[in-house]
């Protein structure tokens, strides 16, 4: 079964929720993995104790970015012209690619009459299973910086993360979403089996959960929602269920042990399994799973 | 004019919070002010202020819509497609696959038969108006869509528009999180980026990231960290001030305080509220620093 945590806007306490989750069900359900789907910041190594031991590596090649052979250009710039994504410049009278902006598409190469652009191929990113310092297992998945095809890098973390936990008898996968609606987060949340959106009380991130929720129904996923820091407008969250149309599992509170726990680099279940918001955590995922 | 980039790469540092209060403190200085909300995911900054908005316009991309009267079903579309977003089924006929379709429009130029034309789908949106004398401009990306590169694309290149026909004194842009191409054409306008960060193992390792992703692309104007929400942790304090000192870039501090997330509640800006505190000082110092950039 994979779980997805995500939010609609950053910051509102996914990788929280995700390595308490992926804590709990390993520990106290059954043998899980944790997907980090958050390419362009993975943190969710960190917030589960950070590696202990890499147990695979792997280099993603899902790129290709256009070059130009300058010696042979002729100039004509219909290569320019044609570009979509307004990925070549003319820098010193020459077509240039902005490989940033590349997509790799081809169509350059395709409408140069000199056959002077070629594409090669480019590091997308990389994946990585890591056996955390807590036993927990976690896939990552790292763009390059400056990056693009985050979505593939996701399927494939995917991918790695079920051959994984088939490998484990893992039942449950725990996908941490990046912030946002957009490509990685599709990838993340197409074909599993729940989404947990996690909420404020605040007006950025209701919208943000409004919009997850939608994109989760526009894939037929069943939603579920965790307010996080509920106190900070109670009478807001309690609205929250209606105002999103899903239903809310649990409150969180606002606590500054959350930030002391993630300083240790453990979930709080694993750092104070006693203190109030982990009881509360406790009741909210034992509803889940 | 100054054009500012407020951005990190982890979400919820504190990005929009810091842009609001340096557009409003701009704004209240009587500088003409052009505010761009480039978090298009999640346009968090227009939820806080609800701006006016006077126009909009689509952000549309090119998807094949083929005419079958034309079609002979050589598939030689489906065969140059590289996102594999067009299928031939077995009557000959061409499906298209519009969620994979990254719009380049390669299959129009190979078909033989003319038979692909131009179709728009809309991606997101590009809204102007304004907020208590302040022009702003919000992107947004349409739910369902993966797009969100290229709206952030659009945008900037619309923005910038804007900003060279109009003589303002500053320019800030809420970025979105991340560290990937769609913060290149944000980081490629800006000549300031303000990098917003927290004391967290988190927020260290996605400024690290951040720091990576400046320089991957040749970043030539100015940079300052701010280390929000400090209190949190010491450690983690300290690596953040090392890390800026290696790099030698200045540091502002903004300590930790239950009631900025209280102002996002009530959709008020911190510094127009608490303009004396030590979140509003530091806030001011923030802003008297980028205008001695």
């Amino acid at each position: 079964m994979e779980i997805v945590v995500a939010s609609g806007k950053g910051g509102t306490g996914k990788t929280f929720i995700a390595s308490n989750l992926l804590f709990y069900l390993h520990t106290y359900v059954s043998s899980s993995v944790g997907i980090d789907a958050d390419a362009e910041a993975p943190d969710l190594l960190l917030a589960t104790g950070g590696s202990r031991k890499r147990l695979l590596s792997e280099e993603v090649y899902e790129s290709r970015k256009a070059w130009i052979d300058v010696d042979r250009c002729t100039k004509c710039f219909r290569c320019v012209e044609n570009c979509v994504f307004g990925a070549i410049e003319i820098v010193d009278g020459y077509p240039r690619i902005d490989t940033v902006l590349c997509e790799g598409c081809g169509v350059c190469s395709y409408v140069c009459p000199a056959h002077c652009v070629e594409l090669r191929q480019h590091l997308t990113g990389w994946i990585y299973v890591d056996e955390t310092n807590l036993g927990l297992y976690v896939v990552t998945s790292n763009l390059v910086v400056g990056g693009k095809a985050t979505g593939h890098l996701v399927y494939r973390a995917r991918e790695v993360g079920k051959e994984f936990a088939t490998q484990r008898s893992a039942k449950y996968i725990v996908i941490d979403a990046a912030a946002g609606i957009g490509c990685p987060v599709v990838s993340a949340i197409a074909g599993s089996n729940l989404v947990i959106v996690v909420v404020e009380p605040l007006p950025p991130s209701i919208q943000g959960a409004k919009r997850m929720v939608s994109l989760a129904q526009h894939f037929g996923i069943r939603v579920l929602g965790i307010v996080n820091k509920f106190d900070l407008d109670p009478e807001t969250s309690r609205s929250l269920g209606d105002e999103l149309g899903i239903e809310i599992v649990g409150y969180v509170p606002h606590s500054e042990i959350v930030a002391k726990s993630y300083a240790e680099m453990k979930p709080l279940l694993a750092y104070e399994p006693n203190h109030e918001v982990s009881k509360i955590l406790l009741d909210v995922f034992r509803s889940i799973a | 004019m100054k054009i500012v980039a407020i951005a990190g790469g982890k979400g919820g540092t504190g990005k929009t919070f810091v842009a609001l209060n340096l557009a409003y403190l701009a704004l209240s200085r009587g500088y003409r002010t052009l505010f761009i909300d480039a978090d298009v995911d999640n346009p968090s900054a227009s939820a806080v202020l609800k701006p006016s908005i006077d126009r909009s316009e689509d952000v549309a991309t090119f998807v094949p819509s083929i005419d079958s009267s034309r079609c002979r079903g050589c598939a030689k579309c489906v065969s140059m497609c590289p996102e594999h977003a067009l299928v031939a089924l077995p009557t000959g006929r061409i499906l298209v696959i519009e969620d994979l379709c990254s719009g380049c429009s390669l299959c129009r130029l190979v078909c033989p038969f003319n038979a692909i034309a131009e179709r728009k789908r809309v991606e997101g949106w590009i809204r102007v108006g304004s907020w208590n004398g302040m022009d702003v401009v919000v992107g947004e990306l349409a739910v369902g869509s993966r797009k969100d590169a290229i709206v952030i694309k659009k945008l900037m290149d619309y923005a910038s528009s804007i900003w060279s026909s109009h003589r303002y004194d500053y320019v800030f842009i809420d970025s979105p999180p991340g560290t990937g191409a769609k913060l290149y054409p944000i980081a490629k306008a800006s000549k300031i980026v303000v990098v917003v960060t927290e004391p967290t193992p988190l927020g260290v390792s996605d400024l690290r990231k951040f720091f990576e992703f400046l320089e991957s692309i040749n970043f030539v104007g100015k940079i300052v960290v701010v280390l929000n929400k400090r209190g949190l942790s010491d450690r983690l304090e300290d690596e953040v001030r090392s890390i800026a000192r290696s790099r030698n870039i200045p540091l502002i501090e903004i300590p930790y305080s239950r009631r900025v997330a209280e102002c996002f509640a009530s959709r008020e800006i911190y510094v127009r509220r608490y303009g004396e505190d030590a979140i509003g000082e530091a806030l001011k110092k923030l802003f008297d620093y980028v205008e001695s950039m």
